[in-house]
């Protein structure tokens, strides 16, 4: 069976380049996302077992507070970063 | 010796990104989003209404204007980008498991003693759009396998609808395969008729059947069935049922031509199905619906509570957004449907047809059915 054609990527931005640039930000946003939430539970590991392995780090299962605190950790970096952005877009859509 | 169960399993950081990725999209969802219409309101809604040409807008009046908003493109960046982002960190999981989870499936409905079965039809003809679009642009669509046991499709699309569900805030905070939504709507059909005894139940459009074992689990005494056309979603849907280790039947047929006879199920159900089918399509389902259930039976579908009636017209132009940009091609012609006239044409009785909205997590769904 042939595949159903993809959807072309689409642009937003009269300037191409401001999807892409605003489209690494998002990815960049993720990326570092990813690695605090890493440390965040090598921390978490190393309290509860005094030291740290690979098979430690994949095991993990973060309890309810821990899944709370990270769930707030996320939309909080993702707000972060991207206040000003929305703040210029909000702006110059309400001249 | 317990039996193993299909999980969806990803990495410490492939579930931080979808994490990640969930956020980035509730913050689009309900962040930029609400920026968003408060600007379309004020900037083209609030100006057109006082220049006063036309007694009553509608989104066409206002969609062009919204879309120069800078917000707009802001918007549509992140929504479409995270929907990217989506399918590709799900897709990695997928593809990292995919070898021990498709042995585990075919482990578990090889087995003598499994509970249901799953009858395929090699013939069945896929009809546009669903074998020519890909829905929510999932890469693939729905009707792709590479392999007789390829999960792939079946897999991407369950571990990525509670991500998506709950970004949207129409979830409940669920992980992959909770079976929350079929859990809701089964205790809606119980507090609407809850003289309601049903020995067969149809799931119509059940994909990849999280929801359908919630009838089995609800109403344990009933033959529970799922029917959809996407016969790759069924291999999955088959697997998980046995994983859950609940008896449900699979159907791989057409809803607008079923193939069961007339008055078989006394509860016809259905989980945010309408809305990816055409204004041509959905009155034969229902009809055919009509067909195959009991006198006295329920027929009861959950699906986007978007009516334009109940819909500020900014909302409308972000939900039509997605018809053009995210595989979405029939939401708004569902949206603005009437439903209860298209059961009563039918053959559901008028008193006997319900329209409402139900609460469900931080969001509603519409509510609409009848009795026969």
């Amino acid at each position: 069976m042939s595949l159903p054609p993809r959807l072309e990527k689409q642009y937003f931005f009269d300037e191409e380049i401001v999807d892409v640039i605003v489209n690494v930000v998002t990815e960049l946003t993720t990326e570092l996302g990813v690695v605090k939430e890493r440390l965040d539970t090598v921390e978490r590991v190393l309290d509860t077992h005094g030291s740290v392995t690979r098979d430690l780090i994949e095991q993990y299962e973060p309890d309810q507070a821990a899944t709370l605190e990270r769930a707030q950790a996320r939309m909080q970096l993702v707000q972060t970063i991207m206040e000003p952005l929305r703040e210029h877009f909000a702006k110059s859509s309400n001249r | 010796m317990t039996q193993q169960r299909l999980s969806f399993n990803p990495s410490h950081d492939e579930r931080a990104r979808q994490g990640y990725v969930g956020a980035i999209k509730g913050y689009t969802n309900m962040i930029v989003q609400a920026d968003l219409e408060q600007a379309i309101e004020a900037q083209v809604v609030a100006p057109m209404a006082k220049a006063g040409s036309k007694k009553t807008l509608t989104r066409q009046d206002i969609e062009q204007a919204s879309a120069k908003l800078p917000l707009y493109s802001f918007w549509s960046n992140l929504t479409f980008h995270s929907q990217d982002m989506l399918f590709k960190t799900v897709g990695d999981t997928v593809q990292r498991t995919k070898q021990d989870q498709e042995a585990l499936a075919r482990a578990l409905t090889s087995r003598p003693d499994k509970k249901g079965s799953l009858t395929l039809d090699q013939d069945l003809k896929i009809s546009p759009p669903i074998s020519t679009v890909e829905i929510h642009r999932m890469p693939g669509g729905y009707v792709t396998e590479t392999a007789p046991e390829d999960l792939t499709a079946a897999r991407l699309y369950a571990g990525t609808i509670e991500i998506y569900r709950n970004a949207k805030a129409m979830g409940d905070g669920s992980q992959a395969g909770s079976d929350a939504i079929g859990q809701f709507t089964a205790q809606t059909v119980k507090s609407y008729y809850s003289d309601l005894k049903p020995r067969r139940i149809l799931d119509l459009g059940c994909g990849t059947g999280e929801q359908t074992v919630a009838f089995k689990r609800a109403f344990p005494d009933a033959e529970v069935y799922g029917l959809d056309a996407a016969g790759p979603l069924l291999k999955f849907a088959h697997a998980w049922a046995e994983s859950e280790d609940l008896s449900v039947h699979f159907h791989h047929a057409n809803a607008q031509a079923t193939g069961f006879e007339d008055g078989h199920f006394d509860l016809i159900v259905s989980h945010i199905l309408f809305h990816e089918t055409s204004r041509t399509v959905m009155p034969t389902i229902i009809k055919e619906a009509h067909r195959i259930l009991a006198p006295g039976g329920v027929f009861l579908n959950l699906d986007v509570p978007y009516q334009p009636e109940v819909t500020p017209l900014p909302r409308q132009v972000t939900n039509h957004w997605q018809v053009i940009n995210n595989g979405e091609p029939f939401w708004t012609g569902f949206a603005e449907s009437k439903l209860p006239p298209i059961l009563e044409k039918a053959g559901f009785e008028h008193e006997h047809i319900f329209h409402d909205y139900e609460r469900f997590g931080a969001g509603q769904y519409l509510v609409f059915g009848g009795r026969k």
